[in-house]
């Protein structure tokens, strides 16, 4: 009985995993789209010279922060798309949580993993220190 | 367990101390985490602070007080319902459509709101619930086994 559950879990999770890889090989997600700004990424990383990272003028003058006037280039495209596609008004939220999330997961699982190994470690330590005392 | 150490008297500059930061520390730390997706900070630097509060206990007093205060079979315990709210969250985005961790129900509340990014608010508390237990239950570790107080967990 147990190893029949076991069996229709794993083929449930088969079946889901291969309609997924079905579906996302039919439409591909798109997680942030360039050509809606106006930059194409993979024309400007191809002819890297064009880009715009000149300071204006008027704004160093000034003492403001030393900003390129219309930049280009990832980092531009995610700052103008961000709002409209997350609705998170700070731009870094988004790239920790949802373009860059799997990089979270594997952050907090690290320690995860650090926490329990080093507490199994340190218990056996503990336990063989206590059994030395007894003796 | 009568060992001399365990009866040491700390200073009251330290106590007192330990006594004023202490709610500081721990409300900051909450406000870090909720205002994550909105302010600079997040769920990971949150619950470091929260956690740092754990410490705070200890300098102040003692071993005994904090094992008292903090129940460290729980924090272990969040720790992992944590984990787990964060990959049921990411699971979301799946059944909307996108990526594992795609934000998924953010049509909720206005631009600058603190629940207004959908699963991105969510998953960044889960973060800091994770991190707080975490790094609350390393702490009372590593203290109670390689610390100078003999004591059980």
């Amino acid at each position: 009985m147990k190893k029949i559950a076991i069996l229709l879990a794993l083929v449930i999770v088969l079946g889901a995993g291969i309609s997924a890889v079905t579906y996302m090989k039919n439409e591909v997600p798109v997680t942030y789209n360039a050509q809606a700004v106006g930059t194409d990424a993979r024309e400007l990383l191809e002819n890297y010279e064009q880009y715009e990272a000149d300071v204006h003028p008027d704004a160093k003058a000034e003492g403001e922060r030393n900003l390129p006037e219309n930049p280009d280039g990832i980092a531009s495209i995610i700052v103008a798309t961000d709002l409209s596609e997350t609705e998170a008004i700070n731009d870094v939220a988004p790239i920790v949580f949802d373009y860059r999330g799997y990089d979270t997961m594997g952050e907090s699982f690290i320690l995860l993993t650090a926490i329990a190994g080093s507490y199994i470690i340190l218990k056996n330590i503990k336990g063989r220190e206590e059994e030395a005392d007894d003796e | 367990m009568n060992n001399g150490n365990k009866m040491k008297t700390r200073h009251v500059i330290v106590k007192c101390g330990a006594d004023l930061y202490l709610p500081f520390a721990i409300v900051f730390g909450l406000a870090v985490i909720l205002f994550g997706t909105v302010s600079p900070g997040g769920g990971f630097q949150g619950g470091v602070i929260v956690a740092s509060a754990a410490l705070l206990v200890y300098l102040g007093h003692g071993f005994d007080t904090m094992k008292s205060a903090i129940n460290p079979h729980l924090m272990h315990k969040g720790e992992a319902v944590g984990a787990i709210a964060y990959i049921a969250l990411a699971s979301i985005g799946l059944v909307a459509g996108g990526n594992f961790v795609r934000n998924a129900i953010w049509n909720n509340g206005n631009p600058g709101n603190v629940i207004s990014a959908g699963t991105i608010t969510y998953m960044s508390w889960a973060v800091g619930f994770k991190v707080l237990t975490g790094v609350a239950f390393l702490l009372m570790l590593l203290i109670s086994l390689l610390g100078g107080n003999q004591d059980e967990m």
